[in-house]
């Protein structure tokens, strides 16, 4: 199975990603908490939008970005 | 038939460099020193104490390790020795000529002293000049041991040669130099060949034993830098006066991780008077910086130069050729009495530049501060006090100076400095600020061009006196990916890790970026890295390990103390290769073509400007035209019917710059023509801001 962002060889616990963008979402996902305390009030697809914007943002974590919320919006 | 006129037999000196031998010959002549040429090659011939000796010298390496079977895809290839470098590498043919007239010199020589550089490598040069030219004579010869140049030093060595001195570092040398041929020949090849066998062309595609581990420091950090998620943190900063004077205080907390909170921070201070509730004064002592290490060296050429690590290590050999500086390539961090303080201290008296400093040196107590790294060959890295024979170039100058004033620095008094900190309490809020100022200078008055120790001075405050409010700033921060490496810090990433040895470090990068593994002055991992560390990781993950190339220097460490039997070393290394090989092997094709992609990858991203300003779907990038063999800018997206395309200069270096113009949006390019200067220039040729400017003026 390959990855759905990158078309590398996706980890084995069918995640249908790489290695790479797994350890993005999984770090995306951990990190969304963080993002609401910090500003009280924040959805998911602001959230990533805004990370998707920030220039210390992973090139890897941007693509992951884009991907979770076309997937939303799909 | 001699090359000399005279019959009698001689002490043969054999040097590791051209320059090294002509200084060796002047220090060690008593009269006048005879110079014979044999085309570009010289020989010193002189009298001492009624003996005569000649003088001869390699240019490196002359002898390298290689295999009898050079089929550029044949792997693998054990059966290794040691050949004349002009047979292995047909450019460099003059090789030859050099071991020619060497093996003659040695014919009618009867004592033999190696006087190459006393190290791993340069035992090694000796060594096999001493055994393939001179007929087995590495055990009998005698070595002389110096770490610089000066006639004083030279002439010491001399009268106190040792027969078999270094032995063990030939060994271990050699041993180094086989098993590290064995890694690279063998994994490049595989590499290679599965690359040769499922893509068009030809492509080298290397890893070493050394190169592993720093690949893999690069990639990890890669990775870490792209999968990384910022989160969000304030700060505040209070600005207060007394009187005319402001100061500038930063909220206790450095991060303040909610939004809510900080807001009402900023709410409940703004505009309220601040009182002083503490100033606490501390003294603290600066000590004066150890002497330098090669390593050492690197770091503080590249903070006060910008110098790569290689270029380092060049400029200081050929300070040590003209008998400036000591030997360069020490990890030592010891300036023993013994290099005679007072001797260096007097000569760089005699220099304009570093007299007023020597001088006060010279008047202090003479004590040396000592590093913990130790060198058992040299010293740390030390000017010999010698006046230069030429004019140094602009670089030359800049690593001198760096070394002197550190020399000086070493034998400093200890500086004392003194910290203030000021606590303002706004509303029950607390807010710090500082300054620090140096009491007595100490070793920082030789050396303050070279460290960041400037004084930050302070408004006079004493507790509660009254601030009058200025503004409060709030400022939405993100944590920050950890940084690149560079040159310097990668090297020193090698040097913490004890992988490569202090000469090797620096070209082993050098090769990585050659390879065009990285790119940038801040290393970036390109797509081939990715490809080779991926493949290496799943086939062969020891070689990318850190423990076994460690675990390999070990062993050569303990064949430099007799401690261990060089073929261990080397069969170990042959069985670890035939594991890796045979995996390699196995999955040839599924390599071949992950190769092939990143290497498409790589080219078509060197290549690739912007999104196309016409289209919007594909990328502009660089082409070069099968009919006119002329480049231009074209769309990525010609097939689907986009004919946005743009004229380049044919001449120069095109990059991108990763721009856009601001009044039409093509991309931005950098052509860099030879003798340095640089254009940027937007591509498209109707863009209304239409001009070339000059880099350097923009
Ligand atoms: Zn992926």
């Amino acid at each position: 199975m390959k990855c759905r962002i990158c078309k590398r060889e996706a980890i084995e616990h069918n995640s249908g990603f790489c290695l790479y963008h797994n350890e993005c979402i999984t770090k995306i996902e951990a990190d969304f908490e963080k993002w609401q305390q910090a500003y009280g009030e924040l959805n998911w697809q602001t959230y990533l939008q805004r990370l998707s914007e920030r220039p210390e943002t992973g090139n890897w974590t941007k693509e992951c970005c884009y991907f979770l919320k076309k997937r939303k919006e799909a | 038939m001699s090359l000399l006129h005279d019959s009698s037999p001689y002490t043969l000196v054999i040097c590791e460099k051209p320059d090294a031998a002509e200084r060796v010959a002047e220090a060690l002549s008593e009269k006048e020193l005879n110079i014979t040429k044999y085309g570009n090659i010289k020989i010193f011939i002189l009298k001492r104490s009624g003996r005569t000796y000649v003088v001869c010298s390699a240019i490196g390496h002359l002898y390298t390790v290689s295999s009898p079977f050079q089929k550029r895809y044949v792997y693998p290839v054990f059966d290794v020795g040691w050949f004349p470098i002009h047979m292995i590498d047909l450019k460099r043919k003059y090789i030859s000529q050099r071991i020619a007239i060497i093996k003659k010199l040695a014919e009618n020589a009867d004592v033999f002293i190696n006087a190459c550089d006393f190290d791993q490598e340069g035992e090694t040069i000796g060594f096999n000049i001493l055994k393939y030219a001179c007929n087995e004579k590495q055990t009998t010869a005698f070595r002389a041991k110096f770490s610089t140049l000066t006639k004083t030093d030279v002439q010491e060595a001399f009268r106190t040669t040792v027969q078999g001195l270094g032995i063990g570092l030939a060994k271990a040398g050699r041993t180094r130099h086989i098993v590290d041929f064995i890694f690279g020949i063998n994994l490049s090849r595989a590499l290679s060949e599965s690359f040769h066998k499922f893509n068009q062309g030809y492509r080298v595609i290397t890893i070493g034993r050394v190169q592993g581990p720093v690949l893999s420091y690069v990639i990890n950090r890669e990775v870490e830098i792209r999968t990384f998620v910022p989160t969000p943190f304030w700060r505040l900063h209070a600005e207060l006066a007394k009187a005319d004077s402001t100061i500038i205080a930063a909220y206790e907390k450095k991060r303040v991780l909610k939004i809510s909170e900080a807001q009402n921070i900023k709410k409940r201070c703004r505009g309220k008077k601040g009182v002083v509730t503490k100033v606490t004064k501390s003294k603290y002592n600066q000590f004066p910086p150890f002497p330098l290490n090669l390593g050492d060296l690197q770091k503080c050429a590249y903070q006060a130069f910008g110098f790569i690590p290689s270029q380092t290590l060049r400029i200081s050999e050929r300070l040590y050729l003209n008998a400036l500086i000591s030997y360069p390539r020490t990890s030592s961090q010891k300036l023993p009495p013994s290099i005679d303080y007072l001797r260096i201290l007097k000569g760089l008296q005699r220099d304009k530049v570093f007299n007023k400093d020597a001088t006060e040196v010279l008047h202090g107590k003479m004590i040396s501060n000592q590093g913990p790294k130790n060198d058992p060959a040299h010293p740390a890295i030390y000017p010999t006090g010698d006046i230069s024979k030429y004019v140094l170039s602009s670089s030359e100058n800049k690593l001198y100076d760096l070394i002197v004033r550190r020399f000086f620095a070493v034998f400093g008094e200890v500086a004392k400095m003194e910290r203030i900190s000021v606590t303002v309490d706004i509303d029950g809020y607390l807010f710090n600020t500082y300054g620090k100022q140096t009491l007595c200078e100490g070793w920082l008055k030789f050396y303050r061009k070279y460290v960041n120790a400037d004084d930050k001075l302070i408004l006079h405050l004493v507790e509660n006196d009254e601030l009058s409010p200025k503004s409060l700033v709030m400022e939405e921060k993100f944590t920050q990916p950890p940084r690149r490496y560079d040159q310097c810090s990668l090297l020193e990433k090698m040097e913490q890790e004890n992988i490569g040895t202090k000469t090797t470090r620096a070209n082993i990068i050098k090769t990585l970026c050659d390879r065009g593994y990285f790119s940038g002055t801040r290393i970036f991992a390109t797509d081939i890295a990715f490809a080779v560390f991926d493949v290496m990781k799943q086939y062969s993950p020891e070689i990318i390990s850190v423990e076994m190339t460690r675990k390999i220097e070990d062993n050569l460490d303990k064949i430099e103390r007799s401690k261990m039997d060089e073929k261990i070393v080397i069969h170990q290394a042959v069985d670890q290769i035939m594991d890796s090989l045979f995996e390699i092997k196995k999955a040839e094709q599924e390599i071949g073509g992950k190769l092939g992609q990143a290497v498409i990858k790589t080219i078509h991203k060197q290549h690739r400007l912007n999104l196309c300003p016409i289209c919007k779907k594909g990328f502009l990038i660089i082409i070069r035209s099968k009919k006119t063999n002329k480049r231009f800018v074209g769309c990525s997206g010609y097939n689907a019917g986009c004919r946005a395309s743009a004229p380049l200069p044919q001449n120069g270096t095109v990059t991108s710059t990763g721009k856009t113009c601001s009044s039409c949006g093509w991309p931005i390019v950098n052509i860099r023509f030879k003798r340095k200067s640089t254009w940027r220039l937007c591509t498209n040729t109707t863009c209304i801001s239409k001009k070339m400017v000059k880099k350097d003026e923009m």
